[in-house]
């Protein structure tokens, strides 16, 4: 595995790095490790996708479309290579065939989080992973905040989905804002406490992100460029015929299936289908590949060509 | 009646003995001087927890934070070979105060009685000519004739295997569980309701 050591105005320095210097000295990054193909890193119009470790399914369905929807469109997703929401963002822009930079709080020998050495192997070589730690320093509590001050300085923007008051993506928002990026935050459930950071950025002034076409006016180009033909999710829903063939309580069915999943339970009610019709519907539904059944007996829509699950 | 509570919590080499005799309703036990043969016919209903903490999938009330590996984890404690051989999985939403204390407006299990002794007399009565007493001891060369399927529930086999490539035992699983799905809708012929039926109370879809 080639690594390479970066230094300011060197070869391949990424310039976002010296915005950290000029707010003031002591954030300066004196040099960055770097492992697998990033070619041209200071050009990259890289976004961050941030949030909670500790993230529920939805917070990481959320992340890995939106992971994806940027990877697709050729927008570099920078995260923190964190558990939850980190993980799901890069896992999605791969998946889109996406370019995915990881900002570790550890040195590069260090297989830190161990349960995801898989995606690792796949970052190293589809994307690429940096650091300001030498090789075999600790994964130590203090050098995530500091870390994310690195995420903030490589992207343009900051998007925050599912922090709760005390995540560290808000320290990373807070970063992107000290260095004039644009924040955005996903809009949540003000019922749910691990929303409550992410919603408040909003109340604070975040520009709230609902998909990539919020994000127009500060990467031109972005909605130039073709959105390209996602492939990497919706490798399920490839060679079937189309979802909107069905009629009736098919499309009504659908019609009650938002974005977001839903219990069963709900679509029932709405439907006025008793549970063997619903699992009749469901199971013929799934079979087709129009719909999905998730844990906790939850229906989801499998969006067609073009769309993102 | 073989009733094992948090299934995920029992040692996996306990759970995977069960193998065999979900399979042959029979327990081998293999000694140097003999090998023993009990008959170990039963029914196994297992309960488990979607996640470690509990709360996977419920959309309001504590969230589940629970690592993605945690999870994964957690189910696999039930294994692919033994999940093959469950036929029905079915997911049970937590109750809201409110629900528990206003009481059941569920059928009578009364009701619930009569049609499953129905269902029984049906399935004997169509099966004395093979020989056993009940869809769950069919024999897989014995399931086609008797399920008399439609050609719609048989597209729906074919499109489901290949969508899901399910195994042979997949296959017969289904079958008997579609065929008491018609018995208790008091249906002759096994039709695509049922199939579909079937595959979603074994959980089929990834």
């Amino acid at each position: 595995m080639s690594r390479r050591l970066l230094v300011p105005g060197g070869p391949g320095w990424p310039a976002g790095l010296d915005d950290l210097a000029e707010l003031n000295p002591s954030l300066r990054v004196a040099s960055l490790w770097v492992e697998g193909e990033l070619p041209e890193l200071p050009e990259l119009p890289g976004v961050a996708v941030v949030g909670a470790r500790r993230a529920t399914q939805v917070g990481r369905e959320v992340a890995r479309r939106i992971g994806a929807e940027l990877g697709a469109r050729g927008v570099t997703v920078v995260s923190g290579f964190a558990e939850g929401i980190d993980v799901a963002a890069h896992r999605g822009c791969l998946a889109a065939r996406g370019r995915t930079l990881a900002v570790l709080g550890c040195g590069l020998a260090v297989p830190y989080p161990r349960a995801h050495q898989g995606l690792r192997t796949e970052l190293s070589l589809r994307g690429s992973l940096v650091t300001e730690y030498t090789s075999w320093d600790a994964p130590l509590r203090w050098h995530f905040p500091h870390r994310n001050r690195i995420i903030a300085a490589l992207a343009r923007a900051v998007i925050v989905v599912e922090a709760g008051v005390s995540s560290g993506a808000l320290s990373t928002a807070r970063w992107a804002a000290d260095l004039g990026r644009e924040v955005l935050a996903v809009p949540a459930s003000i019922l749910a406490e691990g929303n409550t950071g992410s919603n408040r950025l909003l109340r604070d002034g975040a520009r709230p992100y609902l998909d990539v076409s919020d994000l127009a006016d500060l990467l031109p180009g972005l909605a130039a460029g073709a959105p390209a033909e996602f492939s990497g999710l919706s490798e399920q829903a490839q060679g079937r015929p189309g979802a909107a063939a069905g009629q009736g309580a098919t499309v009504r069915l659908l019609e009650v299936i938002g974005a977001e999943p839903v219990p069963r339970e709900l679509v029932a009610g709405a439907l006025g289908l008793g549970a063997r019709d619903l699992a009749v519907l469901v199971g013929e539904m799934e079979l087709t590949g129009s719909i999905r059944t998730l844990p906790g007996g939850l229906v989801q829509r499998v969006h067609g060509r073009g769309g993102i699950r | 009646m073989l009733f094992l509570d948090e299934v995920c919590e029992f040692p996996r080499s306990h759970l995977e003995a069960l193998r065999q005799p979900l399979e042959e309703r029979r327990v081998a036990v293999a000694r140097v001087r003999a090998t023993v043969v009990f008959p170990a016919e039963f029914v196994l209903i297992a309960a488990a927890n979607p996640c470690p903490c509990g709360h996977l999938g419920e959309l309001s009330g504590p969230v589940c934070r629970c690592p993605e590996e945690a999870i994964s984890r957690y189910q696999s404690r039930l294994s692919g070979p033994m999940r093959d051989r469950i036929d029905m999985m079915v997911e049970v939403p937590r109750l809201g105060g409110d629900a528990l204390l206003c009481g059941s407006s569920e059928e009578p299990t009364a009701l619930v009685r009569a049609r499953v002794a129905a269902a029984q007399a049906r399935q004997s009565e169509r099966l004395t000519t093979v020989g056993v007493a009940a869809n769950a001891l069919l024999r897989g060369d014995q399931l086609l004739d008797v399920c008399r399927l439609d050609p719609g529930a048989r597209d729906a086999l074919t499109a489901a295997g290949e969508r899901w490539q399910l195994s042979a035992r997949a296959y017969h699983r289904v079958l008997r569980v579609g065929r008491t799905i018609a018995d208790l809708a008091g249906e002759e012929r096994v039709g695509r309701g049922a199939v579909i039926e079937a595959f979603q109370l074994r959980g089929q879809a990834p």
